[in-house]
């Protein structure tokens, strides 16, 4: 006891001199052994008769002229020091927060933020006591991790500023650092009991219901599908007749669920062949008159939610569309929610494909019109297509292009790289390209256009040609986090 | 009483103390804090100022059956500094009292 007050007590009289400092030490010691020896006390009595430590301390600073009070005695005496390292390392740390730290926390808690409020939203089209149940607990989970994570940033920026005031010997920084401290959650969570009751409670039946939720779900929703085989549905009939016409067919879709891929046989049939989910069926519809087939099925979201969960025990559906290769294929409108789209071997007039999340793929197709290609979750491939003008984005996932001629690309993705090789020669180049990613590199490899322009807000750009006599009307390649290696030069 | 108004008159309470005695810090705390009621850790920073302006001298004494203690004697200078604030307080008391 006697020791530990000393201690305290020494620590906090760290501003006066050594010498000044022992003999307070001293005679508080003194004090110690005269009430033991003659008083009979024990060293805890003694403590309990003293003044704290903290008292002490600021009664005897102020005493020899101190202002300090013992609390930021620290603070002063830390910043009495100031050495380079000190400084060094806090510039350091400041430029890894600056581009590092402060992006990452930042963009994760608001990103998350805006997910949360988008998962909240979606609530109205959740159906079925277990989805709900799901739903509800995966909602507040998510939440408490956004709470927490509010938690952690405040903290974070509390504990720097606390360093920035003690290297920086800010009088009145622990004020400010005190101030942020209390907004916690955990804080005022601390503060109230009935709050941090509720919070628990309510955590508790949060991960009930996750889990009554979950496995009522699975067991309710996947376990009977989980032995059934895909269902086959097939439309084949002969268009000989177009073809010797010279028919047009366009082709529609509107899948929910499944993969939709386009190829041509060497044969005179259209075969459409689904194979499928017994609980989401797929409808095959021919119009003969007009001449337009069009697949679709219908998927509720809370069964879509549940379907993703548990994909990869599922088998997965899709529609396979075969298509002579001498007949006309006019317009393709390909819409998606879930599906990957694959489109091969087809010459045709123009295409439009959307699709919310899945890939999209195109291989050996000739296009005479203008190539539309929108998915907002998945990579956009194309290999060795011949075509006008190609649009493609994507708001997460990559962009490769490989061994096409199209006059005019326009391609774009919010975060994924962007690949492009053998477009073009030297000898006869394309119009203009022009692709944009937010995040991502660049690599172009033997692409050759009169005019390039590429932009990467966070990633290198890689420009190289082997023909190196090649030189663009207009390039323009920009970045505004990486490094540029590039050996094409404007002309 | 308020604390400002024992902080001004310490100096003159622990010089007269000494002057009828030698005495060691704790005992010195004591005999004042009886009457006046002040916190020890007052005390400690006075005397040693007293020692820096020579107003007091110290030196250890063996106690029976512990380790040496700090005893406080006064000084002639102590002695006279003692005087000078006595007659100063018995003037401040008198004009004090006239105003109230």
């Amino acid at each position: 006891m006697k020791k530990k007050f000393l201690d305290t007590l020494a620590r906090l009289l760290a501003p006066l001199e050594a010498e000044e400092k022992n003999e307070i030490l001293r005679f508080y010691e003194e004090r110690f052994e005269t009430s033991i020896l003659y008083e009979g006390k024990t060293e805890q009595e003694v403590v309990d008769e003293l003044e704290s430590p903290m008292d002490i301390a600021r009664n005897v600073l102020e005493a020899y002229g101190h202002k300090a009070t013992p609390q930021n005695v620290s603070v002063s005496q830390a910043s009495s020091s100031v050495s380079f390292w000190q400084i060094a390392w806090l510039l350091v740390f400041d430029f890894f927060t600056v581009t590092a730290l402060i992006p990452l926390f930042f963009g994760l808690f608001f990103g998350l933020a805006v997910g949360w409020v988008g998962f909240v939203i979606g609530f109205v089209n959740v159906a079925g006591i277990f989805a709900v149940l799901f739903y509800i607990g995966i909602s507040f989970l998510w939440l408490l991790f956004l709470v927490w994570l509010y938690d952690v940033v405040v903290g974070f920026v509390a504990w720097l500023l606390r360093w920035h005031f003690n290297v920086f010997n800010v009088k009145q920084g622990h004020k400010i650092v005190k101030r942020l401290r209390k907004i916690r959650f955990t804080y005022v969570v601390k503060k109230r009991v009935s709050l941090a009751r509720l919070k628990s409670t309510l955590t508790f039946l949060a991960v009930i219901g996750l889990f009554v939720g979950g496995i009522g779900s699975f067991v309710t929703g996947v376990v009977p599908s989980l032995g059934r085989e895909l269902e086959e549905q097939r439309e084949v009939f002969n268009v000989s007749n177009d073809i010797t016409d010279e028919q047009t067919w366009g082709i529609i879709s509107d899948m929910d669920y499944g993969y939709v891929r386009i190829v041509s046989s060497s044969n005179d049939d259209i075969r459409v062949i689904s194979s499928e989910h017994e609980d989401y069926p797929v409808t095959i519809d021919i119009d003969h008159e007009s001449r337009v087939i069009t697949v679709s099925n219908n998927v509720t979201r809370p069964n879509m939610t549940m379907i993703f969960i548990w994909e990869w025990l599922l088998e997965r559906p899709g529609v396979t569309i075969e298509v002579p290769e001498a007949l006309l294929v006019e317009d393709l409108q390909l819409e998606g929610r879930n599906s990957a789209i694959t489109i091969e071997n087809m010459t045709f007039n123009s295409l439009d494909v959307t699709t919310s999340n899945g890939a999209i793929t195109l291989r050996d197709l000739v296009i005479s019109g203008s190539i539309d290609l929108d998915t907002s979750n998945g990579r956009i491939e194309v290999y060795r297509v011949e075509g006008a003008v190609l649009n493609a984005r994507t708001s997460n996932g990559r962009i490769v292009i490989e061994n096409t001629k199209i006059d005019t690309m326009d391609v774009k993705t919010s975060n994924g790289r962007i690949e492009m090789e053998n477009l073009y020669s030297a000898s006869n180049a394309g119009i203009s390209l022009n692709a944009v990613t937010s995040n991502g590199d660049i690599k172009f490899n033997n692409v050759y256009f009169n005019r390039v322009d590429a932009h990467t807000s966070n990633g290198d750009i890689d420009y190289i040609n082997s023909d190196t006599s090649y030189r663009p009307q207009r390039l323009r390649l920009s970045t505004s986090n990486g490094d540029k290696t590039v050996n094409v030069i404007e002309n | 009483m308020d604390i400002q108004l024992k902080k001004g008159v310490l100096d003159l309470c622990v010089l007269s103390r000494l002057s009828i005695q030698d005495a060691y810090g704790y005992d010195i705390y004591q005999t004042i804090d009886h009457v006046l009621g002040i916190s020890e850790s007052t005390i400690y920073p006075i005397l040693r100022r007293m020692v820096k302006e020579e107003l007091v001298t110290t030196y250890l004494r063996e106690s029976s059956g512990g380790p040496p203690r700090k005893y406080f004697r006064i000084t002639k200078k102590g002695l006279k500094h003692c005087e000078t604030l006595r007659t100063q307080w018995d003037k401040f008391i008198r004009e004090v009292n006239l105003l109230i």
